[in-house]
């Protein structure tokens, strides 16, 4: 829930963008750190883990204290992201991995955890923790007041579900933030009563329709309500993610800072390259400076750029879900980045821009393809084959 | 066609609060009661929409 | 510039916001829990009155009730203040809204199915929705008694919403929104059976507290509340307690459920003394207990797995006066 309760409105972004403008600028962090912390303990008693949901506000605490140790070059760093990957790793893999042996039967596992649970916003978070280290590690960011850093990872409007922020860009705004009121007001307000609505009216409302994405429902269907089903899946996760960083963004400027925006018409996209350049905008910019780039980017062999994209392309499906559907989704948006590679390398598309006929075509096939691949998104592995098999077959 | 659907982009973006002035082609930013308007629009449909509230997708990622 | 702008903004949209919540407390005039409350509140000197949720609504023909008594020529007037998706605490208003009018019925019927009169559901005082709603704005304070109990702030917040029908009142469209969702969800599929009574928010949800979810679950569950001497809920207290005051007969009426859910649930001996433990508590309160979970045998006359359609309601309404006139004869004056 969180955005679109009344707590999140009337204890947390109210007071503390009130708080935050009236403070002084020596203070401002500290607002933020003090906010983020108690948001992060509230929503994890009240809505997610409990109190023990609620202690792994030390993760942050460990995440502050060892940043203050980050060097251009330094282990520290390294320690950093090892750290922040395995504690991702414990909190939503762990009884992933150690069920496959077993067959992902949780009975067959004697080391299943059955208390596993979530820390909030953990997915998200543990991504500008890397980004924080891996950037100290090669000089790009400067390391800023441990406040300004406490600040940066405990800022509650985009500590839950991003967008995803790079120390860089937020830190000029903590230190400068606009005080135009009246202007941050307007569009601030504007972006959080779109978000609801889009959530409200848009997204939850599909839901009557997505419901139906399981095994019963799908085989007493008549089939030519299974496509619609799935893209109103595609537009209810647009709806519904959007409208969460409308919220996020829109609750930023409140305070006078701008967050990096996460969606750009993504539907509209001739293909599938600027698809993704357009969804979720913060994270494929983090993929591509943290996976794709490290690995090699387009810098080398063509046989191993398409391994490149592959292997993102997996990162990101993982990261979605610990399950086999996430993966396949991956490997699906991998392989349809490949071959969109591979089909412009060979028809050299890129130099001329392409007829109207032509751009339809793109923008077809892609809303096609991206809508298929919300199947494994959506369903896991078996249900989305049982969907596809009766969509295809019958 | 085109310059159609980059306008209604542009106007739609200004009216999401995405971009802080008008598109050029609408000549001024829109009045304050126009604003005002358009809030109440939103906070109705919030209101008439918002009994079937369901958790954000991406909370649980 | 933009200072001015924004004030506008704002001041146009706190007023049309106000005129919006008028707008809607108007739109609610005709919201099913008004027209029941207004039904409570009419000049009629009903005799029998019945409370419960939707599986009253929908099983209770007042229609049936009437031409029965006019064959018997005893003279009876119904009223079914039946109102889905509701809690006992809502039925309690509702009675006290029927006895505020100074209107004492002769005998009150309560209908209940599975473990309901022991079952709280989750509702929270901030945040009552559908009918229950009609907790803020029928009686405040009565309502808080019983869904913010011992919480000052809970009786302040429902009293102050009583005066925003943007909120208490927002029953009036969320229900044209779930018919849409209703709709949207059937296309495509096989038609599935739709409850009339369901339409103002009464869903299957609403008895997601009471079902459990095996035979043997269920079974536990009432082998639990005899061993426990579960208490009722308090509404369920306070309704027999006003009732048998007044002199009025209270009747808890088993309602009839589909020949499913009788095989699945109340075949089990553990429901069998449940009933027998219930008929003990509700004698010693003076009131009695109506077995009649098996008086519609054909499922066809079920509009979905729990709600009775028009046939079943007649047929259960015309058995249930008969059963309940040979049970008050003494009490019950003579045809003319």
């Amino acid at each position: 829930m969180i955005f679109n309760t009344f707590s999140y409105f009337l204890l947390f972004l109210l007071p503390a963008a009130i708080g935050f403008r009236l403070a002084a600028p020596a203070a401002k962090p500290w607002v933020l750190s003090l906010f983020g912390a108690a948001f992060f303990v509230f929503f994890s008693v009240t809505a997610l883990a409990g109190w023990i949901g609620a202690a792994c506000l030390l993760l942050f605490l460990w995440e502050s204290a060892i940043s203050r140790l980050y060097r251009p070059g330094s282990r520290w760093c390294l320690l950093g992201v090892v750290v922040a990957v395995v504690a991702l790793g414990i909190f939503k893999y762990w009884n992933f991995f150690t069920g496959l042996p077993f067959g992902g039967n949780p009975r067959n596992n004697p080391w299943h955890w059955h208390g596993a649970f979530l820390p909030l916003g953990i997915s998200f978070f543990t991504f500008e923790f890397i980004h924080y280290a891996v950037d100290r590690w090669k000089n790009k960011t400067v390391p800023g007041k441990f406040s300004e850093y406490l600040a940066f990872i405990l800022f509650f409007p985009t500590m839950v579900a991003g967008p995803i922020k790079r120390y860089q860009d937020f830190l000029p705004n903590l230190r400068a933030p606009s005080t135009a009121w009246a202007v941050d007001g307007r569009l601030g307000m504007t972006r959080i009563l779109v978000g609801l609505a889009k959530k409200f009216a848009v997204a939850d409302l599909l839901t009557a329709l997505t419901d139906h994405l399981n095994h019963d429902d799908i085989a007493q269907a008549e089939r030519w309500i299974l496509p619609v089903w799935l893209m109103a899946y595609g537009v209810k996760i647009y709806a519904d993610f959007s409208a969460y960083s409308d919220i996020a963004i829109g609750s930023a400027r409140l305070f006078g800072l701008k967050v990096p925006e996460n969606f750009d018409w993504p539907y509209l996209q001739t293909n599938i390259a600027k698809f993704w350049t357009h969804w979720h905008m913060s994270l494929s910019k983090w993929l591509m400076d943290y996976v794709y780039i490290p690995l090699g980017g387009s810098r080398v062999s063509p046989p191993r750029i398409y391994g490149n994209l592959l292997i993102t392309m997996l990162v990101s499906g993982i990261w979605h879900g610990a399950g086999l559907n996430f993966l396949v989704w991956g490997l699906w948006h991998g392989v349809l980045l490949a071959v969109h590679r591979a089909w412009t390398k060979r028809a050299g598309a890129t130099d001329k821009s392409p007829t109207l006929l032509g751009r339809y075509a793109g923008w077809a096939t892609t809303f096609v393809c991206v809508n298929l691949g919300w199947a494994f998104f959506v369903m896991d592995l078996p249900t989305a084959s049982f969907f596809l098999r009766r969509l295809f077959l019958g | 066609m085109n310059i159609f659907f980059l306008r209604l982009k542009e106007l739609l973006d200004y009216l999401n609060g995405c971009s802080a002035d008008a598109p050029v082609w609408l000549g001024r930013n829109l009045p304050g009661w126009v604003w005002g308007v358009w809030w109440a629009v939103l906070l109705g449909v919030i209101a008439l929409f918002c009994g079937q509230s369901s958790k954000f997708i991406y909370i649980d990622f | 510039m933009e200072r001015r702008t924004f004030i506008q903004a704002a001041v146009v949209a706190v007023i049309l916001l106000l005129g919006l919540d008028r707008a809607v407390g108007w739109m609610g005039r005709n919201a099913v829990p008004r027209v029941i409350v207004r039904q409570a509140h009419s000049s009629t000197a009903f005799t029998d009155a019945f409370l419960g949720n939707s599986i009253v609504r929908a099983g209770v023909s007042e229609a049936a009730w009437s031409r029965t008594a006019a064959v018997g020529k005893i003279p009876s007037r119904p009223v079914n203040l039946g109102l889905g998706w509701s809690t006992p605490a809502e039925h309690a208003v509702l009675w006290d809204e029927l006895l505020k009018t100074g209107n004492h019925p002769r005998r009150i019927f309560y209908g209940f199915f599975d473990l309901q009169l022991q079952e709280y559901t989750n509702s929270v005082w901030w945040a009552l929705g559908g009918n229950m709603a009609m907790g803020y704005f029928v009686d405040p304070e009565l309502s808080a008694k019983y869904h913010a109990p011992g919480s000052r702030l809970g009786h302040a917040f429902m009293q102050a919403a009583s005066h925003v029908p943007l909120f208490t009142e927002r029953i009036t469209f969320w229900g044209k929104v779930e018919e849409l969702r209703r709709k949207l969800a059937a296309i495509g599929l096989k038609s599935a059976p739709s409850n009339p009574e369901a339409k103002d928010g009464a869903t299957k949800d609403e008895f997601s507290a009471f079902m459990a979810d095996s035979s043997d679950a269920f079974a536990r569950h009432c082998e639990n509340v005899v061993r426990e001497n579960a208490p009722f809920h308090p509404a369920i207290d306070d309704i027999i307690e006003s009732a048998t005051r007044i002199g009025c007969k209270v009747y808890f009426v088993e309602i009839p459920m589909t020949p499913e859910h009788r095989r699945l649930f109340y075949a089990r001996p553990a429901w069998t003394a449940y009933k027998a433990w219930l008929r003990g508590r509700l004698e010693v309160r003076h009131a009695a207990l109506i077995e009649a979970g098996d008086w519609v045998t054909d499922p066809t006359e079920f509009h979905d797995s729990l709600h009775l359609d028009a046939t079943g309601a007649a047929r259960f309404t015309e058995r249930l006066f008969r059963e309940t006139a040979r049970l008050d004869i003494g009490s019950v004056p003579s045809p003319p």
